[in-house]
This record gives structure tokens, C-alpha cells and sequence, in this order.
């Protein structure tokens, strides 16, 4: 009912008309939002977005937990060698074993050294070694002093690191050596 | 739906924990072009040499147990693996050690090792692998 409306015939004033607009509008107004404040807010995230996001999440999980057992892949096998007790060591019963020495010296440049026991040519690296002690092997490329099967001991210094030890132990097996094993010993 | 992803989660969760349990953090030595093999996932015992400070090793981890870095510890960890090998000569065993680890540290878990074959009674010695990562070279 509009507030210019009156039961009484008597016609308004155009202020009193005026007024009596305003006021409806902005009764209007408020009505308007008392509306909108019962109404309760919609869910503006639709819920399909979300489990996809999970599933990729997912996804990208599964595929880093792979990755990482991926990475330690490789194993080197000590040959095994044939059934000695431990108290007697078998490389004394046919051949002298070709000792190689590796230690770490305290510097950062050489941070290794390597020393082969007997009058061969000392090798300043890995790469070094690998190439000598193939081409010593009969089969190899020049020479021919050892057989495969010429036992290799790796004999590290008690501080040389394990990388250094395992770096010497692959030298002389991707040499083509069959019978590696490291030296007896290292102290407590 | 969503129960079962979250189910999902969770169980990847906890594989990845089951995986760490076996293998330990550290840093494998790193081998350029190295003669290895892969792994074998069957038949096989995971022996982790823990890092400690300086290069020592802190302890000795075979299949989930935890063992001493001394003496007693590594009697027990033969042992042990013996126990393995009475039960499958052929076990492959796979040592994992820092690459930072001194020798003298490592040295005494390869006697342990072999002193668990005789301790086993078997004829040969135990098979004894050891893990690497294939890398750059070592620099001299």
C-alpha cells in the first residue's frame, strides 16, 4: 500500500506525493534485501574441479614413488669363490694376487691415489687403471700378463672412502678380471 | 568416490613408507659406466651400513633389524644373516654404504658377512652384492 494512498478522499501535496515516493522506493529497497539475506548462498566451487585436482596429485605421486626405488638400480656381484675355509686364504695356494692400493689423500685435487703392487706404470685415475689392467689381460689389447681369472685384490687404505673402494672394485671387473675380492682386514 | 581416493592416498603413503624402512637414505657411490648388473628384487637381503659422523658408521640394518657398529653388533648381524643363509644358501646379499663411509668402517661388515657363511655351513660363500648408482666419473 503506497504511502500516498490514503482512505480519506483529500488529494496530497506534490511535496507530501514526493516524499511519500522516496519512501516507497526505498522501502522497496529494503524489502529487496531482506529477500536476498533469507536465501541462503549458493556453492560457487563445483565439486568435479576438486576430485580432479586429487586424482592428478595422485597420479603425480605414484609416478615420483616409482622414480625413487627406480634409481638404485645397479648391483656388482663378487664372483664367488671356490669354497675355501676362512683359514686358509686361497690366494696363496695358486698365484700372487695383483694388489691395487687406492687411498685419499687430504686435498680436493688429486683426492685419490692409486699404487699397483710390482713394477707396473702407476695410473693417476680410474679411467687410467681400467684401461691398464684391460690391456693386461690376456684377450686384452696388447701384452697379455694376466689371465681373467688371475685373482685382484683391492686392498683400500683404512680412511679411503667406500666410493674409492667400489671405484676400484668396477675398474678391475669391467676390466674382464673374474676374481675380485677386497684385501682381509681393516682394523675394528 | 572421493573415500575411495583418499583411500588410494593414503595406501601409496604408506608404501613409500615401506620402501624407506628397507632402504636407507644415503648416497650411493656413483659410478661412471659401471660393469653392473641390475638388481634383483627376489630372493635377496637389503644390508644397510647406516652413516654416521666423520665417515663411521653408525649401525648395520639387515631386513628391518637394527644392529651396533661394534663388535657384538656385527656377531649378532652374522648371526643373523646366517639364519638367512641356513635357510637359503642361495640369498643374494645387497650392501648398501655411504659413499662417504671410510673403508674401516665397511671392512669389518665384509668379514661379518663372511663369517655368516661359515656360521651357515654353507659351501660356498655368501653372495655379496654391492649397490651403486651410475654416474659421472670420480674425480682424481
Amino acid at each position: 500500500m503506497s504511502a500516498a494512498q490514503r482512505p480519506s478522499g483529500a488529494r496530497p501535496s506534490p511535496t507530501a506525493l514526493a516524499d511519500a515516493a522516496l519512501l516507497d522506493a526505498s522501502r522497496e529497497r529494503a524489502a529487496r534485501r531482506r529477500a536476498q539475506r533469507r536465501e541462503p548462498a549458493t556453492v560457487g566451487v563445483s565439486l568435479t574441479s576438486m576430485i580432479d585436482v586429487v586424482f592428478l596429485l595422485l597420479v603425480y605421486f605414484m609416478v615420483a614413488t616409482r622414480f625413487r626405488t627406480g634409481e638404485e638400480v645397479y648391483r656388482m656381484d663378487l664372483p664367488e669363490r671356490a669354497g675355501a675355509a676362512a683359514a686358509v686364504d686361497p690366494f696363496e695356494l695358486d698365484e700372487e694376487p695383483l694388489r691395487i692400493r687406492v687411498s685419499s689423500t687430504g686435498r680436493l685435487r688429486p683426492a685419490y691415489r692409486i699404487r699397483i703392487d710390482g713394477p707396473y706404470p702407476q695410473p693417476d685415475t680410474f679411467a687410467e687403471l681400467r684401461t691398464w689392467l684391460r690391456s693386461v689381460r690376456i684377450g686384452g689389447a696388447a701384452g697379455g700378463l694376466f689371465p681373467a681369472d688371475h685373482p685382484v685384490v683391492v686392498d683400500p687404505a683404512d680412511d679411503a672412502t667406500w666410493q674409492l673402494a667400489v671405484a676400484a672394485f668396477d675398474a678391475a671387473a669391467a676390466a674382464g678380471y673374474e676374481r675380485i675380492d677386497f684385501a682381509d682386514g681393516g682394523g675394528p | 568416490m572421493i573415500d575411495v581416493t583418499f583411500l588410494l592416498i593414503v595406501f601409496f603413503v604408506l608404501v613409500s613408507q615401506i620402501v624407506e624402512r628397507e632402504h636407507v637414505e644415503m648416497r650411493l657411490p656413483e659410478l661412471s659406466d659401471p660393469a653392473t648388473v641390475p638388481l634383483a628384487e627376489e630372493g635377496r637381503v637389503v644390508l644397510n651400513v647406516l652413516p654416521g659422523e666423520g665417515g663411521d658408521a653408525a649401525g648395520l640394518r639387515l631386513a628391518g633389524e637394527t644392529f651396533a657398529a661394534s663388535e657384538a653388533g656385527r656377531d649378532a648381524l652374522a648371526e643373523r644373516l646366517a639364519g638367512m643363509l641356513r635357510r637359503d644358501p642361495g640369498l643374494d646379499v645387497q650392501l648398501r654404504a655411504d659413499r662417504a663411509t671410510r673403508y674401516r668402517a665397511v671392512a669389518p661388515v665384509l668379514d661379518a658377512v663372511r663369517r655368516a657363511g661359515t656360521l651357515a655351513g654353507v659351501k660356498l660363500p655368501p653372495r655379496l652384492n654391492l649397490v651403486v648408482v651410475p654416474g659421472e666419473e670420480v674425480a682424481p
